[in-house]
């Protein structure tokens, strides 16, 4: 009567009731609440979705990161700004600022120490690195949040999600573009700003990469991701016993490599954001038409 | 090459990676990106020279330190 196969034995009207939606629908947002709440503590963006998995994991995940770097670092990553620089919003222009409920949290309970230098842990500079990280990581979580409370997160067959395509995009320069099969953008953009942070390093002879030495800049050079990290953990922290002739060019241009791939990372979002939305209007155009289709009929 | 040749050499490097960068900003397609870019990098590098220009007629007028 209904065929052969198992399916077709099946009254056909039975079917959406044997076989729900994959995706039910889940609880949206505003998007900016979303992200803002993600900001204030990690995770709590998606649990205001409804998303309790995702929130749980996000924010064990960040704070694990940041809880691990003051763990490493004993709290003194703010210690690293010589006296001058000690500002009630010093620290705010730091990567840590991405995860604001850690910068308040270190601020709070170490803050720049107990005033008169102290000797640093041997694993001080790794711990900033974590806490930095958390930071930077938290970002990605917040346009997680905005995507999921906008409905723009679940790609199409073959596509990557706009926060994985970013958190790409900033692991290494290009790998978003990459990612999303742009190619050639990718290679272009991967060449020029590795070159330039290779060459800032060449001139500096690696002293760029020292956070105690260039707090401010050293977080700009971080926006370059993996080979940021892994040339500070090749060279580590030189000592200087010479001028660098060309040291200050050197910093500029690796601070430049890691700013402007922020704007790399931006494009990337731009992309996969058009490319959501052209799918969302293709199916709500498909559902006007079906629509029009049933009533013409 | 002495110091300002490298100078003028690092500047024309890091303006290039600005410039194909806000091109590709400002652009979708890779192709129209990059027939857009000598344009955009001799307005930037002559803008770049307008201001070194300007910095250096102030530097011995106006704002003289000597």
């Amino acid at each position: 009567m209904y065929g052969s196969g198992p399916l077709d034995r099946v009254p056909p009207e039975s079917i959406p009731r044997l076989m729900p939606s994959v995706r039910p629908p889940k609880r949206s947002g505003d998007p900016n609440v979303a992200a803002l709440l993600t900001w204030l503590l990690p995770g709590a963006g998606h649990l205001y979705l409804g998303r309790f998995r995702a929130g749980l994991l996000g924010f064990l995940v960040v704070w694990g990161l940041y809880w691990l770097g003051l763990e490493l670092s004993d709290g003194m990553g703010f210690e690293f700004l010589t006296p001058e620089l000690r500002g009630s919003f010093a620290p705010a222009l730091a990567p840590e600022l991405g995860n604001l409920s850690g910068l308040l949290w270190q601020s709070q309970t170490y803050g720049f120490g107990p005033g008169y230098p102290r000797v640093f842990p041997d694993t001080v500079h790794i711990g900033t690195l974590c806490t930095a990280c958390s930071g930077l990581l938290n970002l990605f979580l917040m346009i997680k949040a905005h995507s999921d409370a906008r409905r723009i997160e679940e790609p199409r067959l073959g596509q990557i999600s706009a926060s994985s395509a970013c958190l790409l995009g900033w692991l290494v320069p290009g790998g978003g573009h990459l990612a999303q099969g742009r190619r050639k953008r990718a290679v272009i953009v991967f060449v020029m700003l590795t070159g330039l942070l290779l060459l800032g390093t060449w001139l500096a002879e690696g002293s760029n990469l020292d956070r105690e030495r260039h707090f401010y800049y050293w977080g700009g050079q971080l926006m370059g991701g993996l080979p940021v990290i892994g040339l500070g953990q090749a060279l580590g922290q030189p000592e200087v016993r010479h001028e660098i002739p060309y040291a200050e060019a050197g910093l500029v241009l690796a601070c430049l490599a890691g700013l402007l791939n922020i704007l790399a990372i931006l494009d990337v979002y731009g992309w996969s954001e058009a490319r959501a939305l052209e799918g969302m209007g293709e199916a709500s155009g498909n559902k006007r038409q079906s629509k029009r289709t049933e009533a013409s009929a | 090459m002495n110091d300002l040749g490298v100078h003028l050499g690092l500047l024309a490097l890091i303006s290039l990676a600005i410039v194909t960068l806000g091109a590709f900003f400002n652009h979708r397609g890779d192709d129209e990106a990059l027939k857009d870019l000598p344009k955009r990098y001799a307005a930037f590098l002559i803008g770049c020279a307008i201001v070194a220009l300007v910095m250096l007629v102030i530097e011995h007028t106006g704002a003289s330190l000597g």
